[in-house]
């Protein structure tokens, strides 16, 4: 196999293999730095997804076809151990959803929080608004990708120490892997957790 | 057993294919329904996706199982390795090279086809549809804020504080307008709503719009600038506007008018089709790639389930037509070393069962005729050992006689020779080679000459006596030359037996001779007796002075005379027999010598001589003299046996090839008793109470000195006949 037909080969496999499906647009998806605050029990975690509602995104919500972030806030313990997983200490996942009428023409927002504690679901306390109305697209791109104060809860009795990590993701939409496989479009960020 | 579990295999293997295109077929019309948003499905592509993995690792798991298992039975020879692989690549080939045509033909036909469909105007006359229905909602929201503000200022104008009056001009606006409700808040007021007549709502869809209306009304009281908005109300769509009325240009909001008309529930939904139509449209367009790759991944996964299929089949196939051929194979290894009774049990009930079943059906045969081998050899064996006993007890029988048998195969060489041969000839011939190399010396030259004058190794069936000068002794020996031939009668060669009987003969002679002696003491004796008589007659007249001694002593002298000259003939007869002269050969006219015998005994009255001379029998060497007094000697028996009435037969021919002169006498006379005939050539032996018994003791001396044979036969229809050979 000479030269030519290698590279040739890589080409087309690297092609296939990153064929983005419809989150074409989230390429340049990425979390700004989040702003954490520690509180009583807690730390208020914010951030915003930069780049990650483009117009495709907007064009398909306009279509009517639903749009559903997933957006995870960890309190992770980091592994001496190179490729263990994390020790995921609490998590707060917030699922925002748009949703489009055409005949109206306004955009139903939703957002969902699940909060958990060492793998246990508890209630999610200060939760914001489940569900609201809007015609203006700036409210549904901020609404869909500004997270504003999650509360993360820390377990008790947790010792501080440069192995706890804020690792703060969001699962955007869906690639496709080898151009047939679906996989999720992720990005994510991780701050160590400041006493 | 084993048939009900493939049958069971098979059912399940249908079921299980049947379920997997009834799937597909559920999953088709699924997305035939659903189109596009089906595609937007969250579950159905992972499930896709995890169906494909699981398929692929399956066929993969098995392809290379079966392929690694394939490499190795090929290397290790095993049989139908090869077989197997070709099928399983064939039907593999076979699939996958038209599966993946039909592929890529699905995927760029797919593909093209909903690129012609995005490239439709369907989309722009959608789209166009949509924004007419956009633009008239946006005129009618613009129209009714302008409405809402224009009764604003109205009022403001006109300050009407009486709610009845305020209630006419409210409805009279409206009806001038031709709005479906104008409603007004005022602060410390009550709203006045004020709803048309005829507007086709229900109870319920009214208390909707009023909560719609106080809503935007809210708005536009907070945000103090006119708000307009758009509400489903039931099935209908309620266009709807609210401003703020302001105290002055630049007063404060003293209240807020809301005014609103509602579609009919037939263009509502003539607009929300137009809105779902234009949504479903670009839906299409921007799911389409999501739209290709789903049907891309049913068909691969058609393809995967088919190639599995194929692979699946090929295996099968293979296994079960070389399952059989292996089983077929070993079973006969099995039987080539000897287990005639391994059978083949595979039931295919196809032509490899009919393979399977002609194979046992030769096993079975080859067993049935190892068992008749097994018999037939054991049956061999026990002949085999039997002639082997009978052989061992032949060859000692031969090694022990005492008379040498010696054979020779068709070219006259030795086969077998017995330690007689040696014993007798003083050589033994080794097997291969030839007799005639060992009778070379002098005390052997008569037999190869006896052997020479029968033809040599080609013998044929003689018996004769031959005096061998042997370095010891002369020997007598008796050659017997017969021919061995086969079960078919053809001649496998030639048995030359030779009988030591010198020691027969010396006491043959011996007892010749005592009974000569007997007879001659007899012979005399009975003479003796009447000389003595007369002599003691004599001497008794004599003594007594007997007057008539005178007339007996002429009677005593006369007998004693007679009986003397009796004593001197028999003398005279012994001392011819005894002083017979030695044989001379010479050529000799075998008729003359005949003729000359029959002369004698011309006239003879009562007698017809019957004379039979073969015209080629010529000369012969012989001694005539002799031949003539051995054929007086029979002829004269002759005559005494016919007693002077009937025929006497003289012949003479030639037999075996010329080699054997041979003359019959014969007579019809009473014949020769059987217990006689070993003694008629004893000398002194005679059935006839006048003869000297002499006769034919001289004519068997006469033919033994020519080294010819006699021996007497039966004449038909009576009589005796003497049949004399000679070697010519």
């Amino acid at each position: 196999m000479n030269r030519r037909v290698r590279a040739a080969l890589v080409f087309a496999v690297a092609a296939v293999a990153t064929a983005p499906g419809w989150a074409a647009g989230l390429a340049d998806a990425r979390i700004d730095p989040p702003e954490i605050t520690r509180g009583a029990g807690d730390v208020r975690v914010s951030w915003r997804l930069d780049d990650a509602f483009p117009e495709e995104v907007l064009e398909r919500l306009q279509s009517g076809i639903p749009v559903t972030y997933r957006h995870r806030v960890e309190l992770v313990s980091k592994r001496w151990m190179p490729l263990v997983p994390d020790k995921v200490l609490s998590r707060v996942t917030v699922e925002t959803t748009a949703e489009y009428d055409s005949l109206t023409r306004r955009y139903r927002l939703e957002r969902v929080e699940e909060v958990e504690v060492r793998g246990r679901e508890v209630d999610a306390a200060g939760a914001l608004p489940a569900e609201r109305v809007t015609e203006d697209p700036d409210e549904v791109r901020a609404f869909m990708t500004e997270i504003d104060a999650v509360a993360l809860p820390l377990p008790p009795g947790l010792r501080e120490g440069p192995k706890r990590w804020i690792r703060v993701s969001a699962s955007l939409g869906r690639r496709f892997v080898l151009g047939i496989f679906p996989s999720s479009w992720s990005v994510s960020r991780e701050t160590p957790l400041a006493p | 057993m084993r048939g009900a579990r493939r049958t069971a295999g098979w059912v399940g293997a249908v079921v299980l294919l049947g379920a997997v295109i009834w799937g597909f077929y559920l999953l088709l019309q699924r997305l035939v329904e659903l189109g596009s948003e089906y595609a937007a499905n969250r579950y159905i592509l992972p499930v896709l996706t995890i169906a494909l993995v699981v398929l692929s690792l399956a066929l993969g798991g098995v392809l290379i199982r079966n392929l690694v298992r394939l490499v190795v039975d090929r290397k290790r020879g095993i049989l139908g390795s090869r077989l197997r692989a070709k099928l399983v690549f064939f039907l593999l080939g076979f699939v996958l090279f038209p599966a993946l045509m039909m592929v890529y033909g699905s995927a760029v036909v797919i593909k093209r086809t909903v690129e012609a469909i995005v490239k439709t105007p369907i989309e722009q006359v959608t789209s166009y549809s949509r924004e007419i229905v956009d633009a008239w909602n946006d005129f009618l929201r613009r129209r009714c804020v302008l409405e809402a503000d224009r009764i604003g200022n109205e009022l403001e104008r006109h300050r009407i504080d009486d709610r009845t009056a305020l209630g006419l001009f409210l409805d009279g606006w409206r009806r001038r307008d031709d709005l479906d409700f104008v409603l007004l808040v005022r602060p410390g007021d009550e709203p006045l709503l004020e709803l048309a007549p005829d507007l086709d709502i229900s109870r319920d869809e009214a208390d909707h719009l009023a909560e719609d209306a106080m809503t935007l009304v809210r708005a536009a009281e907070a945000s103090g600038r006119p708000e307009s908005r758009l509400d489903l109300l039931g099935r209908g769509l309620l266009v709807h506007a609210a401003a703020p009325i302001r105290a002055g240009p630049s007063g404060s909001v003293v209240g807020v008018v809301s005014v609103g008309l509602v579609h009919s529930h037939d263009v509502t939904f003539k607009m929300r089709e137009i809105t779902r139509q234009a949504d479903a449209y670009r839906q299409f367009r921007l799911e389409r790639r999501d739209l290709v790759r789903l049907y891309l991944m049913l068909i691969l996964l058609i393809l995967l389930v088919t190639v599995f299929l194929a692979t699946w089949i090929g295996f099968y196939l293979g296994r079960r037509i070389t399952e059989p051929i292996q089983e077929v194979a070993a079973a006969a290894r099995e039987i080539s070393a000897g287990n005639l009774g391994v059978r083949v049990h595979a039931n295919t009930g196809d032509e490899v069962g009919v393979l399977v079943d002609a194979f046992n059906e030769m096993a079975a045969q080859l067993q049935e005729s190892r068992e008749v081998i097994n018999r037939s050899n054991a049956d061999l064996r026990r002949s085999n050992r039997a002639l082997d006993e009978r052989r061992r007890y032949i060859e000692t029988l031969v090694a022990n006689l005492s008379t040498a048998v010696i054979s020779l195969d068709r070219d006259g060489r030795v086969t077998t020779s017995n330690p007689a041969t040696e014993r007798i000839l003083g050589v033994r011939p080794g097997t291969g080679e030839r007799l005639r190399e060992h009778l070379g010396g002098d005390a052997l030259r008569p037999l190869a000459d006896l052997l020479d004058s029968h033809g040599g190794d080609e013998a044929v069936d003689f018996r004769e006596q031959l005096v061998l000068p042997m370095a010891r002794g002369s020997m007598t020996v008796a050659v017997q030359v017969a021919p061995l031939r086969g079960a078919q009668g053809e001649r496998l060669g030639t048995l030359v037996m030779i009988e030591d009987l010198t020691d027969l003969m010396r006491a043959q002679r011996a007892a010749a001779w005592r009974e000569v002696a007997r007879r001659i003491a007899h012979e005399i004796k009975n003479p003796l007796t009447p000389i003595q008589l007369a002599a003691q007659r004599l001497r008794k007249k004599f003594a007594e002075g007997a007057p008539d001694l005178d007339a007996v002593l002429p009677q005593a002298t006369d007998s004693i005379e007679r009986e003397v000259a009796g004593l001197k003939r028999l003398v005279d007869e012994f001392s011819r027999f005894a002083r017979m002269p030695e044989v001379v050969t010479q050529p000799s006219d075998v008729r003359r010598i005949v003729d000359s015998v029959t002369a004698l005994y011309e006239g003879s009255p009562g007698v017809r001589f019957d004379v039979d001379v073969a015209p080629d029998v010529g000369e012969v060497r012989v001694d005539p003299e002799q031949l003539r007094r051995a054929l007086i000697n029979l002829v004269d028996n002759a005559l005494a046996a016919i007693d002077g009435d009937g025929t006497v037969g003289i012949a003479a021919s030639r037999t075996q090839g010329r080699r054997l002169l041979r003359i019959e006498v014969s007579d019809t006379g009473p014949g020769i008793r059987r217990e006689d005939r070993d003694r008629l050539f004893v000398p002194y032996f005679s059935t006839k109470g006048s003869g000297t018994g002499l006769g034919l003791a001289i004519v068997h001396r006469v033919v033994s000195e020519h080294r010819g044979t006699i021996r007497v036969e039966d004449n038909r229809p009576h009589g005796a006949r003497f049949v004399i050979e000679l070697p010519v």
